[in-house]
């Protein structure tokens, strides 16, 4: 099922059609500022199109050109990678070797680890405190609204709290 | 096949023996919980059994319902999830993890309209409640644990 | 200059020089750079804002294109898939800054404040009048405003409204589910609204 949020993207896009988007415009509250909030959102669309639009590639043959030498270079070290492989491989160290000492390898790492990791304490909590960085309310919406920042030490509780929000209806209490 | 048997076999021992020590991604839960003084209240939530008594004393209700609510396993730390009531909405855009915790920014919507936007590094085991409007004769309370 | 190609030749051609780029053909590799190079390096310039940055990063994505073309097996377009590569790369990048410190978005000490004690709000940046504003200061607060959205709401953003990309094509560009592309299209869309509002209206 679409959240609302979902819903108001496709129907600024026209994605919308039929019966979800008779059923979406009758559930707008306000279908005229609606339909100005999309007008917005078009002209935000506008405006970055207008203005970003494509940026040239100065010297397009140069970025080619280099390219094709990041890639021969990358081809030459991979055959050169192989071809040093290839000669390992007819040394002393086998692949059954390899494996051998690589399996012991790990096994004694894995024991090392789950010994030492025994022996901690594990860590109950971080030792900071939830932090606020910043909070901002629109002072449009709320232009009396406060905030502010309580830390109960010793419960490990950080409490924002705003005053002045608009107060609403019970009817926003629903789920 | 015998002798790579021989390798094999004490390896996935030793990694089964270490897996419980692995430790497991982080789940954040956010709430949107509806606070109010009612005569006869109902439990507490469990995911707000640990803060019971500090959401008392600082709000001075004695029931808490949830309205809506979002779990959200962050694997990289980097991704964003929202927790919906009827009318609410909580945007939870995580940007990372320090050493201090899940540096957060935390916007609540009423409908369409943004009513709150905060910036907040959230620690593992220190909940963040937020207090919201009034609503009714209760109050809207956003509260985000790490569990 | 190349002779523009309808769509179906562009398509076949396109599957026949993955072919053999497949094959090792460097060629044909080539063909396909010169084909996206400009889109590519557009798309992550208006990401990154810095033009050697974003060459950069076109470099290591065609590159990484070049290293995993054995693995393209046609069921998008080349051009969803190569969008996947840069996306990937031009992010990773992006993060990478943040946690170095060097990014403005997400800088603690630049962008945040503690909030006093019963103080009252923050109040928003002064708009400039737009008689004052030139066509390199219009695009300054547009990049500064992108700059203000995360790695992958700058994505999604800038796929939809300058590449005229599909929800499914920015899903699978970014690997993530076209919910969540019309999601952050959202509230992307609400952030560049209240940040160019005096932009926009005086335009």
């Amino acid at each position: 099922m679409k959240t609302f949020e979902e819903k108001w993207t496709a129907w600024l896009d026209g994605q919308l059609t039929g019966r979800e988007l008779l059923e979406f415009e009758a559930s707008l509250p306000d279908r005229a500022a609606a339909e100005a909030e999309r007008a917005e959102a078009r002209k935000v669309g506008e405006l970055l199109k207008r203005e970003l639009g494509a940026r040239t590639l100065t010297n397009e043959e140069f970025f080619s050109h280099q390219l094709r030498e990041r890639i021969e270079q990358e081809t030459g070290e991979r055959s050169r990678a192989s071809a040093v492989r290839r000669r390992k491989n007819s040394s002393w160290w086998t692949i059954p070797r390899l494996l051998w000492m690589g399996t012991v390898s790990l096994a004694l790492f894995l024991v090392c680890t789950f010994l030492v990791m025994q022996n901690e304490k594990p860590a109950e909590e971080s030792q900071y405190l939830t932090q606020i960085l910043n909070a901002r309310v629109d002072p449009v919406v709320s232009p009396d609204a406060t905030v502010s920042i309580f830390e109960v030490k010793q419960e490990r509780v950080t409490v924002l709290w705003t005053e002045g929000l608009q107060s609403l209806p019970a009817d926003y209490a629903a789920k | 096949m015998g002798r790579l048997s021989a390798y094999l076999v004490p390896v996935v021992a030793l990694i089964i023996c270490a897996a419980p020590e692995v430790t497991a991604a982080e789940t954040v839960w956010s709430g949107l919980v509806i606070a109010e003084n009612v005569a006869q209240p109902q439990r507490i939530p469990p995911e707000l059994t640990r803060i019971e008594g500090s959401l008392k004393r600082f709000f001075g209700y004695n029931q808490f319902q949830v309205i809506g609510q979002s779990q959200k396993t962050l694997k990289t730390g980097q991704e964003d999830w929202l927790a919906t009531s009827k009318f609410f909405g909580l945007h939870v855009d995580a940007r990372g993890e320090t050493e201090a915790g899940y540096v957060l920014d935390l916007k609540l919507y009423k409908e369409k309209e943004l009513l709150l936007e905060t910036d907040a590094k959230l620690s593992k085991r220190s909940p963040l409640v937020i207090k919201g409007p009034q609503v009714g004769s209760g109050q809207l309370l956003l509260v985000l644990v790490v569990q | 200059m190349q002779t523009e190609a309808t769509p179906a030749q562009a398509d076949v051609s396109e599957l026949d020089l993955v072919r053999r780029c497949q094959v090792g053909d460097t060629e044909a590799f080539d063909e396909l750079v010169t084909r996206y190079r400009t889109r590519v390096f557009s798309m992550i310039y208006n990401m990154v804002h810095n033009e050697q940055d974003a060459w950069d990063l076109a470099q290591d994505s065609f590159l990484k294109a070049w290293k995993s073309i054995e693995r393209f097996r046609g069921r998008s377009s080349f051009y969803t898939w190569i969008y996947r590569i840069v996306m990937n790369v031009t992010i990773d990048w992006l993060r990478k800054k943040h946690i170095k410190g060097a990014g403005a978005e997400f800088d603690d000490a630049i962008q945040l404040r503690q909030v006093d004690p019963a103080s009252k709000t923050v109040p928003k940046t002064e708009a400039l009048p737009y008689e004052m504003m030139q066509r390199g200061e219009i695009r300054a607060r547009i990049e500064q405003a992108i700059d203000q959205l995360s790695p992958e709401h700058r994505a999604v953003i800038l796929m939809k409204e300058l590449e005229d990309m599909q929800y499914h094509e920015i899903a699978e560009a970014l690997g993530c589910s076209i919910g969540t592309v019309m999601s952050r299209l959202f509230y992307a869309r609400k952030k560049l609204q209240n940040l160019l509002r005096d932009v926009y209206e005086n335009v």
